[in-house]
């Protein structure tokens, strides 16, 4: 029997792929890490390519242009909608106002120091920007799902609907709020962070991940999740990531959460294309509260 | 199905032919079943297997072939019309009960099956092997894909390897 289940595990290469392309995205990712060879082959034969649901493997990085209240409440113009017409957006990743502190947020990039880098103006549209040059001397950002990312937005659209199922927020992203109440700890503890969120599929989540979403956001707000459904963004203090679903399942719960961030922190800090400014992550492997103040 | 001689390959109307296993079991079946094999198609229309020369098949065992050659002489009648237009919808739900039942298997059969399927080119059966496998996965995480097919588990350095792996190779793309 037990060589009989090995069988299955060693089929040859051309075998693998007439099964593999069989599989919904999601099975294909989850697939992509059962072991090296599978995941040769899912790329070589460009399997999630083929779905055209999933990132382009030439994805150097990705920006989130987002609204940031919490930074536009300390601006020294703040203005009472907190929505595009206002320049002070705070490029969640990069962040360079806020980590300065001088909150004008009016030409924020999302770039490490080295020349290689590309840059990026956060007076731009919101939404998410990919790079999707290999190249990262010329990379440039483009604008790949425009939304105005709101983290509040969905508190505001969902108020007083008691049906969960209707506490969604239009367009392809879904938002939390998660910031507020954590910032009192008292009603910290009452605050029920288990929201549902769905998006035009509704297989996100599922309970195991559910548990896990509690205890990062004791740290990190939620900002959506990639329209692929693959990845969601997440952010700290002056760092936002992009989080891989298939990681955290295969990781523990508490601390271990952030063991299963940090292949994604690390790409940051290898590739500054991505947003990493400063680079202030050894802050979060602690597991310290990263809410600002 | 499964004669240890065969015929002249010339009883009735439906011509016969002799395949044999890499066990040396000879199994007599009609010429259009086993045409549903890409591979013995060639030699079958060429007019080889018939008589008591037979054709060889040093890959599947007689096991796995009488297996195969189930799946074979079911869906030959169908494959015959060209797939569709006379098959009623009793037909077509037949066969998809006999295909449903037909993938119910142990691990070890299910994998020779796919070797079978793969080496003699049958489309049908390699569709339907590869869509109970893909059944198996749907739905699982990695580790669990892994434990389902046999993978044994991971040690601490192929794991490490991995992770260094994915790392290199492209989290957004996931």
């Amino acid at each position: 029997m037990e060589d009989a289940a090995a069988a299955v595990s060693v089929l040859p290469d051309d075998v693998l792929p007439g099964i593999l392309r069989r599989l919904p995205a999601r099975s294909l990712v989850a697939s992509r890490r059962v072991c090296k060879a599978w995941h040769t082959i899912i790329d070589e034969q460009k399997l999630l390519l083929r779905l055209r649901q999933l990132l382009p493997h030439s994805v150097g990085g990705i920006f989130i242009n987002y609204i940031d209240h919490y930074k536009q409440s300390r601006t020294s113009s703040p203005g009472q909608h907190p929505c595009l017409a206002h320049g002070s957006t705070a490029s969640s990743a990069s962040s360079s106002a806020r980590s300065r502190g001088d909150g004008t947020g009016s030409k924020t990039t999302a770039t490490a120091s080295s020349s290689a880098v590309p840059t990026i103006s956060v007076e731009t549209t919101y939404g998410v920007y990919f790079s999707e040059s290999a190249d990262k001397r010329t990379t440039e950002w483009l604008l790949k799902h425009q939304s105005a990312l709101d983290p509040h937005a969905w508190w505001r659209n969902t108020r007083g609907q008691n049906d969960p199922q209707q506490r969604t927020y239009a367009g392809l992203w879904i938002m939390d709020v998660c910031d507020d109440r954590r910032r009192n700890k008292d009603s910290y503890d009452d605050y029920e962070y288990k929201e549902e969120w769905d998006s035009d599929d509704d297989n996100i989540l599922d309970e195991e991940e559910e548990e896990k979403e509690e205890n990062y956001f004791e740290f990190v707000k939620f900002l959506g999740f990639h329209p692929y459904k693959e990845v969601i963004f997440l952010d700290g203090s002056c760092i936002t990531v992009a989080f891989h679903f298939n990681n955290a399942k295969e990781q523990g719960s508490g601390e271990k959460v952030f063991e299963s961030l940090m292949p994604v922190l690390r790409f940051i800090l290898v590739h500054p294309v991505t947003m990493v400014w400063p680079p202030t992550f050894p802050k979060w492997s602690g597991g310290c509260d990263l809410v600002p103040e | 199905m499964a004669a240890p001689e065969s015929g002249d390959g010339n009883n009735g109307a439906a011509r016969m032919v002799t395949l044999i296993s890499s066990d040396n079991t000879r199994f007599e079946v009609e010429a259009a079943a086993a045409s549903l094999s890409q591979t013995l198609q060639l030699t079958i229309l060429d007019g080889g297997g018939g008589g008591g020369d037979g054709i060889p098949l040093p890959n599947v065992d007689s096991a796995t072939l009488s297996k195969v050659l189930e799946y074979c002489i079911k869906h030959a009648p169908a494959a015959a019309n060209g797939g569709a237009p006379n098959a009623t919808a009793v037909d077509r739900a037949e066969l998809e009960r006999f295909d449903n039942e037909f993938v119910n298997i142990d691990q070890s059969v299910l994998y020779s099956l796919i070797m079978a399927a793969h080496n003699l080119e049958i489309e049908g059966l390699q569709s339907l092997v590869a869509k109970k496998v893909a059944d198996m996965i749907k739905g699982k995480s990695p580790m669990e894909i892994r434990r389902t097919l046999g993978f044994p588990d991971p040690t601490p350095e192929e794991q490490a390897e991995m992770n260094a792996h994915m790392l290199e190779y492209g989290w957004a793309y996931e």
